[in-house]
């Protein structure tokens, strides 16, 4: 697929997205990453008609999404989560903001109830039920907005950025959450990420750079690369970076270590120390 | 020239929201320095930098800025504000001019400068943040995200403060742009002769630049010290919610199981340099 949009001020054409082609398996994780500008938020308003392409196709669950008939269809289907909480809160009450998509969906009123205490439950948001969402951190209101797109039961849940505002503990709860709707749930999940730590929990990683796909692979295959990331204006694990700095003098490193566990371990080995690492 | 004495503030005291956001925090800054604010959300940091330039006032205990008492009836506010620069997080929505050069005169053309001794400020401040000259004529809307942040820094350092306070200035960039900003504010820092105060919850980012680190949980200060020594402290860290570099965690892990490595290692240059020894050793040695 391909995405023009046209520049006001000089009238050219500008491509965002070149030649696009991409198949998200059902129940998949991936993570997109790419430096800004890239394209990658473009990529995510494909996913639910937000944007259409210019040239190509993109099929939700085989539904056109040029198709406006079947728009809802394909707005039903993905749950979006932007970076900026403040911009997805409609409701004064978080429950009332959870409900919205449902109650715009037509379900009916028990099972609203049912979907909105699930999905604050996910997001551990439960206890914030009756609070009004701008008397909540940034990360909390980053729960909230998850929890408003798990309500409507989506089949794939397209996150840009979600993260970017949260301190370290919301960020980790926030993927551990992602992790396990995609686990459990069986959720597909479209997570568009700033933080290598993120990409590395995912079943795919594809890098978008100037609107073309520049490197795609399981992580333990994308990361290795580090000079070809570098170039992409990202960066690498630290644990992957430090691995691959000592290989440049030791021989027989495995390359592929994503964390600080793998890393640690890979270390140990090395030196013959045997250790069982804890979890 | 930066001093909390015993600072206590609550939001919304008495009601059924009251929160008390710091509690009795005491600390130093001297001129000159670079010092890192790390705290989990909700922790008191930005309170703090409220309470510096006087946005809020604290409701006991005192905040003193080159000797003036903020409390204090007397003291000018206005020059306070003009001394300790504050750029917010996502300073990008705070540009409203038409162009970036009009942005970041604002503050310069508000402290009474000439339009011409405004615009000498903001081309030097526009040049220290590392925005290009040919973007000052350009509508703000027009630039891109990395590039607005600049525009949004260089609009405070046109005021030349004496100390910069950075609430999240890399929030929502991409590796390569954070590290560009990063690099641009140690610069400032030392070409600048500025205080430089960064508040982050990037480990990463307050350990590559700080001196001197605060560690900030439930509105006190928890600990500070040197990114080795506050780094050092991992498990507390973990402890309070917040996050140790990664590069650290594979130390604490190698030193539990019995490697002769340090705590505190916070960067992958020095575990490398610490490490590679030591492997070699080890291979030679079987």
């Amino acid at each position: 697929m391909v995405f023009e949009y046209k520049d006001e001020d000089t009238g050219k054409s500008l491509r965002v997205l070149d030649g696009v082609s991409l198949h998200i398996k059902r129940g998949e994780f991936l993570a997109v990453l790419g430096r800004n500008g890239s394209g990658k938020s473009t990529l995510a308003k494909h996913m639910n008609a937000i944007l259409t392409p210019t040239s190509g196709t993109v099929l939700i669950d085989g539904i056109d999404t040029s198709d406006e008939n079947r728009l809802f269809g394909v707005r039903r289907r993905v749950g979006m989560v932007f970076q900026n909480p403040d911009n997805q809160m409609v409701a004064t009450i978080v429950e009332e903001d959870v409900a919205f998509a449902p109650e715009n969906l037509g379900v009916p009123r028990g099972e609203i109830r049912k979907r909105v205490d699930e999905a604050l439950d996910i997001v551990g948001m439960s206890a914030f039920k009756q609070h009004a969402p701008h008397m909540l951190s940034g990360g909390q209101k980053q729960r909230v907005a998850i929890a408003g797109a798990l309500a409507m039961r989506p089949e794939l849940l397209v996150m840009d950025e979600p993260t970017a505002m949260l301190d370290p503990g919301g960020r980790a709860e926030v993927i551990e959450t992602v992790k396990k709707l995609n686990r459990e749930g069986g959720m597909t999940v479209a997570l568009i990420t700033h933080y290598m730590d993120e990409a590395v929990r995912a079943d795919r990683v594809i890098v978008i750079d100037n609107g073309k796909i520049a490197l795609e692979g399981r992580p333990r295959e994308v990361f290795p690369q580090v000079e070809r990331l570098t170039s992409l204006g990202l960066d690498v694990p630290q644990s992957t970076y430090l691995i691959h700095m000592l290989s440049e003098k030791i021989p027989g490193l495995d390359k592929t270590v994503l964390n600080d566990k793998e890393c640690a371990a890979e270390l140990l080995r090395a030196m013959g120390i045997k250790k069982e690492a804890r979890p | 020239m930066i001093k909390l004495e015993n600072v206590s503030y609550t939001y919304m005291s008495g009601g059924p929201f009251e929160k008390k956001a710091l509690d009795g925090v005491s600390l130093r800054i001297d001129p000159g320095e670079f010092v890192g604010i790390i705290g989990h959300t909700g922790s008191g940091k930005s309170t703090m930098i409220q309470l510096l330039n006087g946005l809020l006032k604290p409701d006991g205990g005192r905040v003193i800025i080159d000797g003036e008492d903020l409390s204090d009836k007397k003291t000018d506010l206005r020059g306070i504000r003009f001394k300790v620069g504050l750029c917010m997080q996502y300073p990008e929505y705070q540009l409203f001019e038409e162009t970036v050069l009009k942005d970041i005169c604002f503050g310069p053309l508000n402290m009474g400068l000439s339009k011409s001794e405004a615009e000498e400020r903001a081309r030097f401040a526009a040049n220290m943040t590392g925005l290009p000259e040919s973007l000052l004529d350009k509508s703000p809307f027009d630039l891109s995200g990395g590039q607005k942040r600049r525009a949004a820094i260089a609009g405070i350092l046109a005021m030349e403060p004496k100390v910069l306070i950075l609430d999240e200035p890399t929030a929502g960039l991409d590796p390569a742009g954070r590290d560009e900003i990063l690099f641009k504010i140690r610069d400032m820092h030392k070409r600048m002769d500025l205080t430089v105060l960064l508040v982050s919850h990037s480990m990463e980012d307050v350990a590559k630049l700080a001196d001197r680190i605060f560690v900030l949980n439930s509105g006190k200060i928890e600990m500070s010290g040197s990114p080795s020594e506050v780094f050092a402290k991992s498990a507390r860290l973990r402890e309070i919610g917040l996050n140790v570099p990664q590069i650290t965690r594979v130390a604490d892990r190698l030193r539990e199981a019995g490697v002769d490595i340090p705590a505190g290692i916070y960067t992958v240059g020095d575990a490398y340099r610490i490490l590679l020894p030591l492997i070699n050793k080890r291979l030679e040695n079987n």
